[in-house]
C-alpha cells in the first residue's frame, strides 16, 4: 500500500504530519487514509520526546478536499453511515486528545471533513495564499458535518457564524477565517516552517496560549456572546435561521434543519463525544435519503461534465480572440462571458448606439461582481480594456472564434454568416447562438460549413450555468471539440446535443410551459399553477418564468416547436392572444400573466377575459383541476419529451440530460432531475399516469415508445440501453 | 538613401473640452482604448510590437511611466519595454521620433507611439501650509499636541494650488502661455480683428471636415467609463453657428485691460488620445502593409521662453537647413493652433528676410506658407490642445490628408512652452 501520511519529526521536537495522497490533485478522506491518519496518531501518541504536532498537506493548492465523495455515495445503510462518522470521530478525537499542542497548517483549499481535521486541532494557522480557503459544504450535498464539525464550530467561532458556515457551506478566505478566530494565525506559505515554529514556540509559553485563547473569544460579536449564553437569545438565532432556510429551500432539503437540530442538542450541552453521537445519527437519517443520493450524484455529474474530455489527439485550440455579432442582451452577455474568460473580444453592431449600450450592460455585470467583493475595480477596468466595439468588419481576421447573436431570422443569419466567412482567417470556429433556427439550414449557405457549429446560451448569461452545444451534421469533431473549450473556458457546463428544434433544454422544458398555459386556459388560476409547481421544486412557477422570458418572445419559440412537432406540441391561443395585446409581455412591460409594481406582483386582471375568450373560441370547457393532475400535466409531459430526446440521440444519456435540465432550468436538484424523478416514481408507474393523462387531457400526454419500452421491460431510464434507439 | 519610415496606421479619440465627455476618463485609459483600437484594426500580433513610447505631459499620480500602463492595458504581453517621453507640448512628436530613433537604431521593430492626456483630471495641490500642517500632525505624538496642532489650522491652507494653471506657465520667464502670445502680437502687430478672423476659420474648416467624413476617418468611436453608455464620436470643440461677432465679443483673457488674446482666438483645454504605429518600410513590406505615410526627418529648435510661440518657424528652419528642402515641397502645412496670434505670427516669421537674418542667422527667409495649404481641415482652437497628444494628432492628420489627396509631402510643426518647436516633414505612401 501507498502511503498517504508521513511522519517527520524535527530538530526541534516538532512531529510534522505530511497528507500526500499519492497521484492525486487534492487530499481526500478515504477509509484507508483515516485508518493510517490513526496508526499515525498511535505511533505519536507513544512518543514523550515531541513538544507539538503540526499537520500540514504535501499538495501545493489543496489542504484536505474533505471526504471522499465516491465512499460517501456508496453508503447504503444507515448504520453504514453512522459507523463512517463515528470512525472519522474517534480518530479525530485522538489528535484532540495530544497531550501536545497540535497545529493545523492549512494552505489551500480545507473543505468538509479536511476542516473538521483542523477543528480537532488545538490550533490552526491558514497561509496568506487566495488558493486558502475554508467551508463546510455538506450541506450542499444534502448531508451534515458529522466528524464531530457541527459540534465543534459553534464552540470555536460563536453560534452565528458557525451556523452561516455550516447552513450555507459557504466558503470562507483566510482572512476572513483569522477574523473570525477559526484560524488562530495567517502566515505565509514560502516561510511556513519557521512561521508554524516560532508559532508553536509561542503557544508552548503560557503567555502565548492564553493570548491566543482570549483572540478567538475577543474576535466575536459582544452581543452575540451574550446572546448565544442564554437559552432565551439561542432559541431566537435557531428560529431566525429555521426561518430563513424554510424561506430558501421551500422545506425541500433536509440536511440545515438537522444541522440546527444538531446544534440545538449539542451546542453548550455535554461533551463533544456526545455531540458526535448526535451528529452520527443525524447523519444516518440522511445520508441515504434520496435528497443527499441525489445531490450527491449530480454533483459528481457535474465535476465529470465540467471535465469533458478533447477528443483524443486533437490540440488544445488557442483562443485568445473572440468577435461578437450583435450586442444585444445575448450578444453582450456572451461577450461578457468571453472577456471575463480572459479572451479579448471585438463587439460589432449596427451602430454605436447599440454597441454602447451593450458595453453598459458588460460593465453592470462587472459592477455586479465588484460589488459582491468578487473582483477588484481594477480587474473590471481592465476586462473593460479587452472589449472593443466596431460597425464594421475591422479586427474579425485574427479572431479565433467568431459568436454570432444577431436576429432570430434564417435569411438575415444567413447573410451575416456568408459575411463572416469572408472576413475570418481560415481557422477560426463560427458559432451561431440560436435557440430556434435550424442548423442544417443555416450551415447549409455556409462554404466551410465544418468549422460552424450552435452555441445556446441560457439569458441571463452571467448566471446561467449551462450552454448547449449544437453540431449540425456538417460540423467536424474538431470544431465540436474547440466549442466544448470555449464554454469551460467560461467557467460553464457544456452539453453537447443534437441539432433537432428547441435543442434539449427548450424541447423539453417549452412544453411544460406551454402545458401550464393550457391549465390556465381550462380555468386554473396561474398563481396556483405556480405555486404547485413551485413546491414541486421548480426554481419559480411556469407562469412567472412566461413573464420573465417574455411572452411574445415564448410565444414565438412555441410556435417554432409546434412547426416541428405537430399536434402534442400545439399552442394554446390564450398565449397567442396574450401575445397580440402587445402590451401584456411580461415583466419587461410591467404587466403579463402577473401585474408588477415596485417589486410586489399579483395576477392581472386582464388575463381571464383572454383566457376565457380563447376558451370558447377553442370550445374548451372550463374545469377544476386536482393539484396531483397539474402537477403531472407539467412534469411527465417534460418526462415523456425527455424520453423521445433519448431515443432521438439528442442527449447521450439519462445522466447528461439530467444534468442539462437541472443545470438550464433549474429544475429540481432535490430530486437530481427528470429522469432520476421518472425513475424514482418508477417508469410503469409513469406510463400508467401519462396513460390516464392522455385520456382526460389529450393525446400529447400518451406515452413514448421509449417509455413503452422501458416500462414493459420494468426497467429504468438509468441503466437503459438507448444504443438500439427505437426510432 | 536611409530606409524610410512608415506610421503603418492611426487613431484618435474624440477630443472633448475638459470637464467634458471625457473629463472621467483617465489619461492611461484613453490611450489604451486608441493603441488597443489600432492594433486591433490593423491585426498587428501584440507579440510582434517591440516597445511603446507614448507622450503626455500631465503625468497623472496614479500612473507612474504612464506608458507602460497604457502597454499593458492595451492588450500587450507583460515582456514589452514602454517609455513616456515629455517634451511639453511636443510630446506627441516626441514619441514619434524616438520611436523613429528605436527602430533606425536597430534595437525594435515595430513600436507602438502616440500621446494622451486628461487635462480634466489635472489635479489641485494643497498648498505648503496645508502640506507642513499635515507634516506637524503626523509628528504629534499625544493628543494634546494633535489638538494644538489641528488649532493652528486657518481657512487660508484650503486655498489650493491649481496644478493646469503651474503647468501653463513658463517658471523661468514667469509668463504663462497666453502672456507671451500678448507679447508676439505686439511685436508682429496682430490686431484682435486677425486674430478673431482666424479662429471663425479654424472652426468652418473643422465643421467642414466633420461633415465631410473627414474627422470620422482618424477618430475612433468611444464608450467612456465608467459607465460606458453613451457613444462618444465627435470632437465637441468646433462650434456650430460660430460669428465673428460672438468672437468679438469676449473680453481678453490674460491680459484685461490692453491684451488681444481670448479665450475664442485660443485653444481651449482638453482631453484626448492619439495612437500610431511605427516601423520600418521594409517591416511594413513584411507584414504585407500599406502604410498611412512615411516621417521623412525632423528638427528641434529652442528659443527664448517668453516668445515660445515662434517654435515653429525655428524649428522648421533648421528642418530645411537639414534636408534641403523649402516651403515649395509641402502640399499641406500644419502649425499648431495654441493661439490665433501665435499661428499668425509665424506666418509672418516664415516670410520675413529681415526676421530670418536676425533671428535665424539665415540670408533668406524661411519660407512663405500659402494659407491655402495651412490647417486644412481646422486646428487646436476649433479641436482642442490635449498637450500630450497634439503633436501624435498633427502627424496623424497631415498623413491622411496627404492620403486622401493620392500623395504629396506635408510639414507638422508646434510650438512648445518653455521655448521650443518642433518640425516634422511627412510624406505619403
Amino acid at each position: 500500500m501507498t502511503t498517504a501520511w508521513t511522519l517527520h519529526i524535527d530538530d526541534n521536537w516538532i512531529a510534522w504530519l505530511t497528507f500526500d495522497t499519492p497521484g492525486e490533485k487534492v487530499n481526500t478522506f478515504s477509509a484507508a487514509s483515516l485508518a493510517e491518519l490513526d496508526t499515525q496518531l498511535d505511533v505519536l501518541a507513544g512518543n514523550e520526546e515531541i513538544k507539538a504536532v503540526a499537520v500540514c498537506s504535501g499538495k501545493s493548492s489543496n489542504f484536505i478536499a474533505g471526504a471522499d465523495i465516491n465512499e460517501l455515495s456508496r453508503i447504503d445503510s444507515p448504520d453504514q453511515a453512522r459507523e463512517i462518522a463515528l470512525r472519522g470521530q474517534a480518530v479525530f478525537a485522538k489528535l484532540a486528545a495530544m497531550p501536545v499542542p497540535t497545529v493545523a497548517v492549512i494552505h489551500g483549499s480545507c473543505m468538509g471533513g479536511g476542516l473538521e481535521l483542523a477543528l480537532a486541532c488545538h490550533y490552526r494557522l491558514v497561509t496568506d495564499d487566495p488558493k486558502t480557503t475554508l467551508a463546510l459544504p455538506e450541506v450542499k450535498l444534502g448531508i451534515i458535518p458529522a466528524w464531530n464539525g457541527t459540534t465543534r464550530l459553534p464552540r470555536l467561532i460563536g453560534l452565528p457564524r458557525a451556523m452561516d458556515m455550516i447552513l450555507t457551506g459557504r466558503s470562507v478566505t483566510a482572512k476572513k477565517a483569522h477574523r473570525t478566530g477559526l484560524a488562530d494565525s495567517v502566515i505565509a506559505q514560502a516561510f511556513v516552517e519557521q512561521h508554524t515554529t516560532t508559532f508553536i514556540e509561542k503557544v508552548l509559553r503560557r503567555s502565548g496560549r492564553m493570548k491566543v485563547e482570549k483572540r478567538r473569544v475577543r474576535v466575536q460579536r459582544k452581543l452575540m456572546r451574550i446572546m448565544q449564553s442564554v437559552g432565551l437569545g439561542r432559541a431566537m438565532m435557531y428560529r431566525k435561521a429555521t426561518k430563513a432556510i424554510s424561506k430558501q429551500t421551500n422545506g425541500h432539503y433536509p440536511a440545515p434543519y438537522a444541522a440546527i437540530d444538531v446544534m440545538r442538542r449539542t451546542y453548550r450541552h455535554g461533551s463533544v463525544a456526545a455531540g458526535g453521537r448526535v451528529e452520527a445519527d443525524a447523519l444516518a437519517a440522511l445520508a441515504c435519503g434520496p435528497v443527499s443520493r441525489n445531490l450527491v450524484w449530480l454533483f459528481q455529474t457535474g465535476q465529470k461534465a465540467k471535465k469533458i474530455a478533447m477528443p483524443a489527439g486533437g490540440p488544445k485550440h488557442e483562443l485568445h480572440n473572440a468577435a461578437v455579432l450583435g450586442a444585444g442582451i445575448m450578444g453582450s452577455g456572451i461577450a461578457w462571458a468571453c472577456t471575463n474568460a480572459g479572451m479579448n473580444v471585438r463587439l460589432k453592431d449596427m451602430n454605436d448606439e447599440a454597441l454602447s449600450k451593450g458595453t453598459a450592460t458588460i460593465s453592470r455585470m462587472f459592477d455586479a461582481q465588484v460589488k459582491r467583493r468578487k473582483m477588484t475595480p481594477g480587474r473590471k477596468n481592465l476586462a473593460m480594456h479587452r472589449v472593443t466595439t466596431t460597425t464594421d468588419y475591422s479586427g474579425f481576421a485574427s479572431a479565433d472564434v467568431v459568436i454570432e447573436a444577431i436576429v432570430e431570422n434564417l435569411e438575415i443569419k444567413r447573410a451575416v454568416l456568408a459575411e463572416i466567412e469572408a472576413n475570418v482567417s481560415p481557422n477560426a470556429i463560427i458559432c451561431t447562438n440560436t435557440s430556434s433556427l435550424p442548423l442544417g439550414e443555416l450551415a447549409s449557405t455556409m462554404k466551410h460549413p465544418h468549422r460552424f457549429i450552435g452555441l445556446h446560451f441560457f439569458n441571463p448569461v452571467n448566471r446561467m450555468p449551462l450552454v448547449e452545444i449544437v453540431p449540425a451534421s456538417t460540423t467536424s469533431p474538431d470544431t465540436v471539440a474547440a466549442a466544448v473549450q470555449l464554454v469551460q473556458m467560461m467557467g460553464k457546463t457544456p452539453a453537447v446535443v443534437g441539432a433537432c428544434a428547441g435543442f434539449l433544454v427548450n424541447r423539453i422544458l417549452v412544453p411544460y410551459l406551454v402545458e401550464s398555459a393550457w391549465m390556465m386556459e381550462e380555468g386554473a388560476e396561474p398563481s396556483h399553477i405556480d405555486e404547485l409547481l413551485e413546491h414541486f421544486g421548480m426554481p419559480m412557477g411556469p407562469l412567472t418564468l412566461v413573464d420573465e422570458v417574455g411572452i411574445d418572445v415564448g410565444h414565438t419559440v412555441a410556435k417554432v416547436l409546434e412547426d416541428a412537432y405537430g399536434e402534442r406540441m400545439h399552442v394554446p391561443a390564450a398565449l397567442g392572444a396574450i401575445a397580440a395585446t402587445g402590451e401584456y409581455l411580461g415583466k419587461k412591460t410591467g404587466r403579463g400573466i402577473y401585474v408588477y409594481h415596485k417589486g410586489t406582483r399579483k395576477p392581472n386582471p386582464a388575463i381571464r377575459a383572454l383566457t376565457e375568450q380563447a376558451r370558447q373560441d377553442e370550445r374548451i370547457c372550463e374545469r377544476s383541476l386536482p393539484d396531483a393532475d397539474i402537477v403531472d400535466r407539467a412534469v411527465l409531459l417534460m418526462v415523456n419529451e425527455a424520453a423521445r430526446c433519448l431515443d432521438e440521440g439528442v442527449a447521450t444519456d439519462p445522466e447528461a440530460l439530467d444534468l442539462a435540465m437541472v443545470m438550464g432550468t433549474g429544475f429540481a436538484p432535490f430530486r437530481g432531475g427528470l429522469l432520476r424523478y421518472a425513475d424514482d416514481r418508477g417508469v410503469p408507474a409513469v406510463r400508467d399516469r401519462l396513460n390516464e393523462l392522455a385520456t382526460m387531457y389529450g393525446e400529447r400526454f400518451a406515452p413514448s415508445p421509449c417509455i413503452n419500452r422501458i416500462a414493459s421491460n420494468g426497467g429504468r431510464f438509468y441503466g437503459h440501453d438507448y444504443s438500439n434507439r427505437g426510432m | 538613401m536611409r530606409e524610410r519610415i512608415a506610421i503603418l496606421d492611426g487613431v484618435r479619440s474624440p477630443f472633448c473640452k475638459a470637464g467634458g465627455a471625457l473629463k472621467n476618463v483617465t489619461a492611461d485609459d484613453l490611450g489604451a482604448i486608441v493603441a488597443r483600437e489600432l492594433l486591433t484594426r490593423t491585426g498587428i500580433a501584440p507579440t510582434s510590437v517591440d516597445e511603446v513610447v507614448f507622450g503626455n505631459v500631465a503625468q497623472p499620480a496614479h500612473a507612474a511611466n504612464i506608458a507602460r500602463v497604457i502597454a499593458l492595458k492595451c492588450g500587450l504581453p507583460d515582456d514589452t519595454i514602454a517609455l513616456t517621453v515629455h517634451r511639453n507640448c511636443a510630446s506627441g512628436i516626441q514619441s514619434v521620433t524616438t520611436a523613429v530613433q528605436q527602430i533606425r537604431s536597430g534595437r525594435s521593430s515595430i513600436v507602438l507611439a502616440g500621446g494622451t492626456e486628461c487635462m480634466s483630471q489635472i489635479p489641485l495641490i494643497m498648498n505648503a501650509k496645508m502640506t507642513a500642517l499635515f507634516v506637524r500632525l503626523m509628528r504629534a505624538r499625544t493628543l494634546g499636541k494633535r489638538v494644538k496642532t489641528l488649532a493652528s489650522f486657518r481657512p487660508s491652507f484650503l486655498a489650493p494650488i491649481i496644478a493646469l494653471q503651474q503647468g501653463l506657465t513658463d517658471p523661468v520667464c514667469e509668463l504663462n502661455m497666453g502672456q507671451t502670445t500678448e507679447i508676439l502680437a505686439r511685436e508682429f502687430g496682430i490686431s484682435r480683428s486677425e486674430q478673431d478672423a482666424f479662429a471663425l476659420h479654424s472652426h468652418l474648416k473643422a465643421l467642414q471636415a466633420r461633415d465631410n467624413g473627414v474627422m470620422a476617418d482618424e477618430i475612433k468611436t468611444i464608450m467612456p467609463p465608467p459607465r460606458y453608455d453613451t457613444p462618444l464620436q465627435m470632437d465637441d470643440g468646433p462650434r456650430d453657428g460660430q460669428t465673428i461677432e460672438a468672437l468679438a465679443k469676449l473680453r481678453p483673457y490674460f491680459d484685461r485691460d490692453a491684451g488681444t488674446v481670448t479665450v475664442g482666438n485660443a485653444c481651449p483645454v482638453t482631453d484626448g488620445a492619439v495612437a500610431l504605429l511605427v516601423a520600418s518600410e521594409r517591416t511594413a513590406k513584411k507584414l504585407g502593409m500599406q502604410p498611412l505615410g512615411y516621417i521623412t526627418d525632423w528638427e528641434y529648435a529652442a528659443l527664448d521662453g517668453s516668445r515660445m510661440g515662434l517654435g515653429p518657424v525655428y524649428a522648421a528652419g533648421r528642418l530645411f537647413d537639414r534636408t534641403k528642402m523649402s516651403m515649395d515641397d509641402f502640399d499641406v502645412v500644419e502649425i499648431n493652433e495654441a493661439f490665433a496670434a501665435q499661428v499668425l505670427a509665424n506666418v509672418r516669421a516664415f516670410e520675413s528676410k529681415r526676421f530670418a537674418e536676425q533671428c535665424l542667422h539665415r540670408s533668406h527667409a524661411v519660407g512663405t506658407i500659402d494659407m491655402d495649404t495651412l490647417n486644412v481641415n481646422g486646428g487646436a482652437i476649433a479641436l482642442g490642445h490635449p498637450v500630450g497628444a497634439t503633436g501624435s494628432r498633427l502627424i496623424l492628420t497631415v498623413l491622411k490628408e496627404l492620403k486622401r489627396r493620392g500623395g504629396g509631402r506635408g510639414l507638422a510643426t508646434l510650438c512648445v512652452g518653455g521655448g521650443q518647436g518642433a518640425a516634422v516633414a511627412l510624406e505619403a505612401a
